[in-house]
């Protein structure tokens, strides 16, 4: 190396020291563990002998999810799990759409089909041939309360008589093997208290929905794929590779270390004889302590998953992640609406982390409560500041003397760099993902040249979420963004047209 | 008025105006970002427009010198935003830049507390105060180390200490206070706040947890007072301060090494903080010589210092010196010659001399290399 390339990299690597320090080594430290650790993840499926295969409980909390719910429930009755072992509980949380009706047709009337909008279909996955059988029992409970999720899970809790119990989101489809494989690291692993699946972003298929809401169909009996635009693209395929690195890299890594922190919402299960009992909140639930010691979840925070999570782990029981129980989630598609996810996520994690705070530096919880959870916050809420300020302030800094060039040349330097990060952890991914996540991450390989760009923005939404949890009331929805509040403003300074006639008429 | 001041004027209202609209309408992310961000800007700005960054970084040279002397660094504040410091290699003066006077962070960080929007009144005079006195002191301590490795390990190692570790060890410790009076404060007021049981209503604030009592938001508002009085003692004070300074309490030996020019620092200064620019005492004897003319002199060999040696000229002088030109040494010792290929008061042989500490060798200085070179090759 002549001596020119190295006073480049040494001028340049100063630029983005601190983004190595904080974020490569960070990367760099979960790989290594991983790598290191990680080998068992890899012995394959374990076969459930027969006679051990417990009744599963599956909870899915709805609230006007008519544009959901037959796909959520369609892909439950391809599970390859023996169905006469399944009980579904879906949670009716009030909706005033057609949600209801939709539950009340699978159970009356297609308890052997496949049913979308009113026609028999084949098949969901193409090419595979899986039996679609509704053998299973579905329940569907009304709550005439509508409160909120933990209300609803609350409720489905108490009818459910499953020794493994699963919690579902409306948007997520489980994969066929997802709750056998789910099971099979119960049975294989019996002092595991809680599991989170793994979740995959998919943007296939895809489905155009007609104007009642409900699924389009084509001639051949495939749904009919809806056309994205650039941005839903764009938005889509960064949080597959967001949550890919996540579950892949993030959940493994913490279930080597037993740090688990947030059981995913939106597909997780709980062994009933090792939870239950341990987990009740005195204060919001007493209610609850009095009907049979069957509340699990709390309403005292927007994020019900995280807040459970770290109660288990306050309660030492162990926590897993099972990388073979696949779920597929629809991704968020709009700014917008990301924001309201990114906010409502981040605000809980400020208030569950309240909750937990004596967790914090504790020897008692080990590693977790020693490194993981103190450094995740250190990542998640301290680092946010001088990040806020520099990101910021980078291209201010020509007013200090630097050149154009300079600050240019740095901004680059900084987006390589994390595209580097996540082409790293693509290339750690690729070998432990199955065939169809494989196909997929070739699809969405031109993606990680931008995604530096969505992580920059969540970035901000994670920030405004830290920042709304300390002024405003907690809602399960979230209004508005910085966009939207620009609007307001401007239209609160400029009076509108007709305003302004009144006043010259006046 | 310049175009920084017109720019600042028609700033500030329109910047108060924005902050005051977001906060109005709850629109926290832009009012924290704005507030804060803007906050440093002007800040910034001010400092560059007032030349205060300057008069900040003179303070921290005198601070830094004098906790450098007491540690056993025989270094000198200069009369601007310098040190000067003996090294292996001569002497040599490094300078404070924008971004080592700390100036930036220290907006920064009144800017995120004072638009964070928690906490009362108390405790954010308080964490603020106690957040300058901090990042001060860690600024100190970086340049402590900066200085203490051109002093100890040779000027060759400067860049690696200001760019790799000192800005690591700031970035460590100024993660560490962020910790300190944003996030802890933060989850435990979060904590307690859901805990009672209530709901947070629109307007509340937040405060922190009942273990930042009222004496300890004294207790860190008067610890903020006595480093502001210090600070303003230094600024008013500095130069009779560092006179008694000098007079009274550096050792004997550092004072005589002190004894160095003070008035040819106008020179050799980058932008980025760091100075390899030092100086010689040989400008008055090459002051009226030409370029090319070789000059004999002798070369004393004060200190050895991990194998190189700290040496002067013994007629060297003080006034003088060729601006903007190098000079260069050629020493001889018996049969054995050195030559320099180090400008002014690089005074760091090619090989390993062998020498003992008060030996005088003779030397010739040049302000061309040529000569140097063809004087060597005569050798």
């Amino acid at each position: 190396m002549n001596n020119n390339l190295i006073v480049f990299l040494i001028f340049w690597g100063v630029w983005i020291l601190i983004p190595i320090l904080v974020d490569g080594v960070y990367t760099l430290v979960h790989v290594i563990v991983i790598l290191i650790k990680g080998q068992r993840m890899k012995s394959r499926q374990y076969i459930i002998p027969k006679d051990q295969m417990p009744l599963v409980s599956i909870i899915v909390p709805t609230y006007n999810e008519e544009q959901n719910i037959d796909e959520c429930l369609n892909f439950m009755k391809i599970q390859t799990y023996p169905h006469q072992k399944i009980e579904v509980i879906i949670v009716d949380n009030g909706s005033s759409d057609r949600t209801g009706d939709i539950v009340r047709e699978h159970i009356i009337e297609n308890r052997d089909e496949l049913y979308f909008n009113g026609k028999k279909q084949k098949t969901i996955f193409s090419g595979k041939n899986y039996i679609f059988r509704n053998d299973f029992k579905v329940l569907r409970i009304v709550d005439y309360h509508r409160q909120n999720k933990a209300h609803a899970l609350n409720l489905g809790l108490e009818q459910a008589k499953g020794e493994i119990i699963i919690n579902i989101d409306c948007r997520a489809r489980l994969a066929p093997e997802a709750i056998y494989n789910m099971v099979a690291k119960f049975i294989r692993e019996p002092d595991l208290g809680a599991c989170t699946g793994n979740i995959e972003i998919t943007w296939r298929p895809a489905q155009a929905l007609g104007q009642n809401g409900r699924v389009r169909f084509l001639s051949n009996g495939f749904t009919k794929t809806a056309n994205h635009s650039f941005k839903e693209d764009f938005l889509a395929k960064c949080q597959f590779l967001e949550y890919l690195t996540s579950f892949r890299i993030g959940r493994e890594f913490l279930e080597i270390t037993h740090s688990m922190y947030t059981l995913s919402g939106a597909f997780s299960a709980f062994r009933r004889s090792l939870v239950q009992g341990s987990v009740f909140y005195q204060k919001d639930n007493q209610d609850y302590i009095k009907k049979k010691n069957k509340a699990w979840y709390s309403d005292r925070t927007v994020t019900e998953d995280t807040d459970l999570t770290l109660s288990l782990q306050n309660r030492h029981i162990r926590i897993g992640y099972a990388p073979y129980a696949k779920a597929y989630l629809k991704p968020v598609t709009g700014w917008q609406r990301l924001y309201a996810q990114r906010v409502r996520w981040h605000r809980g994690e400020i208030e569950v982390y309240g909750y937990h705070q004596k967790m914090m530096g504790n020897q008692r919880y080990g590693l977790f409560g020693f490194v993981i959870f103190p450094f995740t916050i250190l990542i998640d809420h301290t680092l946010g500041f001088p990040r806020l300020i520099w990101t910021a302030l980078l291209p201010l800094l020509i007013l200090f003397g630097y050149s154009l060039k300079v600050v240019v040349n740095a901004l680059i330097l900084m987006v390589i760099f994390y595209m580097l990060i996540d082409f790293f952890n693509i290339l750690i991914c690729y070998p432990i993902v199955d065939r169809e996540t494989k196909n997929k991450i070739k699809q969405v390989l031109p993606f990680a040249l931008i995604i530096s760009f969505f992580r920059f923005f969540v970035f901000y939404f994670r920030m405004s979420g830290f920042l709304i949890a300390l002024k405003e009331e907690p809602k399960w929805t979230v209004s508005g963004g910085p966009i939207e509040g620009i609007k307001k403003i401007s239209a609160k300074i400029r009076p509108n047209k007709g305003q302004l006639a009144d006043q010259k008429e006046k | 008025m310049n175009i920084w001041s017109i720019i600042c004027l028609i700033f500030i209202p329109f910047y108060f105006w924005l902050v005051y609209a977001f906060r109005h309408f709850r629109q926290w992310l832009l009012y924290y970002l704005f507030g804060a961000f803007g906050f440093t800007i002007l800040v910034a700005l001010i400092a560059r427009i007032t030349g205060f960054d300057g008069k900040l970084a003179a303070i921290e040279i005198f601070h830094t010198n004098i906790i450098a002397n007491l540690i056993g660094i025989p270094s000198q504040a200069l009369f601007s935003d310098r040190i000067q410091l003996p090294t292996a290699q001569g002497y040599s003066i490094l300078q404070i830049g924008i971004e080592c006077s700390a100036i930036v962070e220290m907006a920064a960080l009144v800017g995120l507390v004072a638009f964070y929007p928690a906490f009362t009144l108390l405790q954010k005079t308080g964490k603020i105060l106690l957040g300058l006195a901090v990042t001060y002191i860690v600024n100190l301590f970086r340049m402590l180390i900066i200085v203490g490795t051109g002093y100890y390990f040779g000027m060759q190692y400067i860049f690696l200490a200001h760019a790799f570790i000192g800005r690591i060890f700031f970035f460590v410790c100024v993660v560490a206070l962020y910790w300190y009076i944003l996030t802890k404060p933060t989850i435990a007021g979060m904590g307690q706040f859901l805990e009672r049981g209530k709901k947070v209503e629109r307007g509340t604030t937040i405060a922190a947890p009942r273990r930042l009592s009222f004496r300890s938001n004294i207790f860190l508002i008067l610890i903020g007072i006595g480093f502001l009085s210090l600070m303003a003692g230094s600024f008013v004070r500095r130069g009779e301060w560092s006179a008694v300074w000098q007079e009274k309490i550096i050792p004997q030996e550092a004072k005589m090494i002190l004894e160095a020019p003070k008035d040819v620092l106008s020179q050799n200064s980058d932008e980025k903080g760091t100075n390899n620019g030092a100086k010689s005492d040989s400008g008055k004897i090459l002051g009226t010589k030409t370029k090319e003319e070789l000059i004999p002199q002798t070369l004393i060999l004060d200190k050895e210092i991990k194998n190189l040696w700290r040496c002067h000229i013994s007629e060297a002088g003080t006034e003088n010196i060729l601006k903007d030109k190098t000079i260069y040494y050629l020493w001889v010792n018996g049969d054995r010659s050195q030559k320099l290929i180090y400008p002014v008061s690089s005074f760091r042989s090619e090989s390993k001399l062998q020498g003992k500490e008060g030996e005088q060798w003779n030397c010739y200085i040049s302000a061309s290399k040529e000569t140097i070179n063809r004087k060597f090759n005569e050798q």
